[in-house]
């Protein structure tokens, strides 16, 4: 019997004892199936999550509720009633942002509302924004004022702010008065 | 004797036996018999070491797959915040010459995490050898078995889809992380 051994040598050696003996017993075998070391392929999973941040308006809630239609909000003032504000809700302002974001309001008249061709009066006003939450007076520029900085990151169905006007009651013509707010939400 | 090709050996071989006045040539892989004088018994058993391995590639549809230098990667972009959603994220192929298993394991346990400072997670399952034997599991850091025992591949291998479905949520903007092993092993 020849013993297992390399596979080439093992040939070989067969053979030799094939040929040197004319009464041979010959076994060729191998060894068992050769064991392997586990595979392993590692793979990164990266799922991106891109910004998805929007604004929207809706008609406001709670007292003195300007009628809301198509991004517009009217109200009726009673014009030196004696008191020296009226507040009137013009918007509902629903906030979604996944990452920090901030508001800002700006006024196409400059926080004036004024009325048609040929009436100089005009009645002041300042803009409250979540007035049930933050509560922050601020009278709109041109240009724009920060509302809210770096607010938190939403849920997903988003923040509902009320969006209050606070008129400087005067007397002034009978007429209708017009100015327009611009919202805008920025991600840093 | 000097080494030959196996051909060769084995005419030789046979060659060797023809020459002896009674030469009897048997293949078996039996204990070895008693022989009569001058006879000869040849058992032939071949040796076939193990063969497998694994290998990954991009999916059929889904994630974008990247491969360079042992790293795999596959990226996709989340597009929704609710429900789930079913991404392709590999085609495994996986080829072996005897019975082998397959184990998947996540290095943070079917999570997927956000850079420093981002508590948000997203967490999900892996369809293994989806449109084939479709078995759906949760990788653990330590090892999901999802094949057990498979048979003997041809090959050229088998590919398998796999497939992750993610549970949507409203997450911070971020690109969210996971590592997954998988490993072939032949008992």
């Amino acid at each position: 019997m020849i013993r297992n051994i390399g596979g080439t040598v093992r040939l070989t050696h067969v053979v030799s004892a094939l040929t040197a003996g004319t009464a041979a017993s010959v076994v060729l075998f191998g060894s068992a199936i050769d064991t392997q070391a586990a595979q392993t392929q590692n793979l990164t999973l990266n799922a991106f999550v891109p910004q998805t941040c929007s604004i929207a308006l809706t008609a406001p809630t709670g007292t003195n509720a300007a009628t809301f239609g198509a991004n517009s909000a009217t109200f009726t003032t009673s014009p030196g009633s004696g008191t020296a504000t009226l507040t009137f809700g013009v918007a509902t302002l629903t906030e979604i942002c996944n990452k920090k974001y901030s508001i800002t309001i700006s006024a196409t008249n400059g926080s004036t509302l004024k009325g048609t061709a040929g009436n100089t009066d005009v009645l002041p006003y300042s803009v409250v924004y979540d007035a049930s939450g933050a509560n922050t007076t601020i009278t709109p520029s041109v240009a724009g004022v920060q509302a809210a900085t770096s607010l938190a990151k939403t849920n997903g169905s988003g923040v509902a702010k009320q969006i209050q006007v606070v008129l400087a009651n005067s007397f002034v013509q009978a007429d209708t008065y017009t100015d327009t707010l611009t919202l805008t939400q920025t991600v840093p | 004797m000097q080494d030959l090709g196996s051909s060769a050996r084995l005419a030789h071989i046979l060659t060797a036996l023809t020459a002896t006045t009674a030469a009897t040539v048997v293949l078996l892989a039996a204990p070895e018999p008693a022989h009569a004088a001058g006879s000869a018994t040849v058992t032939l058993a071949a040796s076939l070491p193990s063969n497998c391995s694994i290998s990954l590639s991009a999916p059929a549809s889904g994630a974008t797959f990247t491969s360079g230098g042992g790293n795999n990667t596959a990226r996709w972009t989340v597009s929704s915040s609710t429900g789930t959603t079913t991404v392709g994220i590999t085609t495994l192929n996986e080829t072996c010459n005897q019975r082998y298993d397959v184990t998947i394991a996540s290095s943070n346990g079917a999570t997927l995490l956000g850079s420093a400072g981002n508590t948000d997670k997203l967490t999900y399952s892996l369809v293994y050898d989806a449109g084939g034997a479709n078995t759906t599991f949760t990788p653990s850091a330590g090892g999901t078995l999802v094949g057990n025992n498979l048979t003997k591949t041809p090959g050229g291998g088998r590919n398998k889809a796999i497939n992750l479905i993610l549970q949507n949520a409203f997450v911070t903007a971020d690109t969210y992380t996971d590592t997954l092993t998988i490993t072939q092993t032949a008992p």
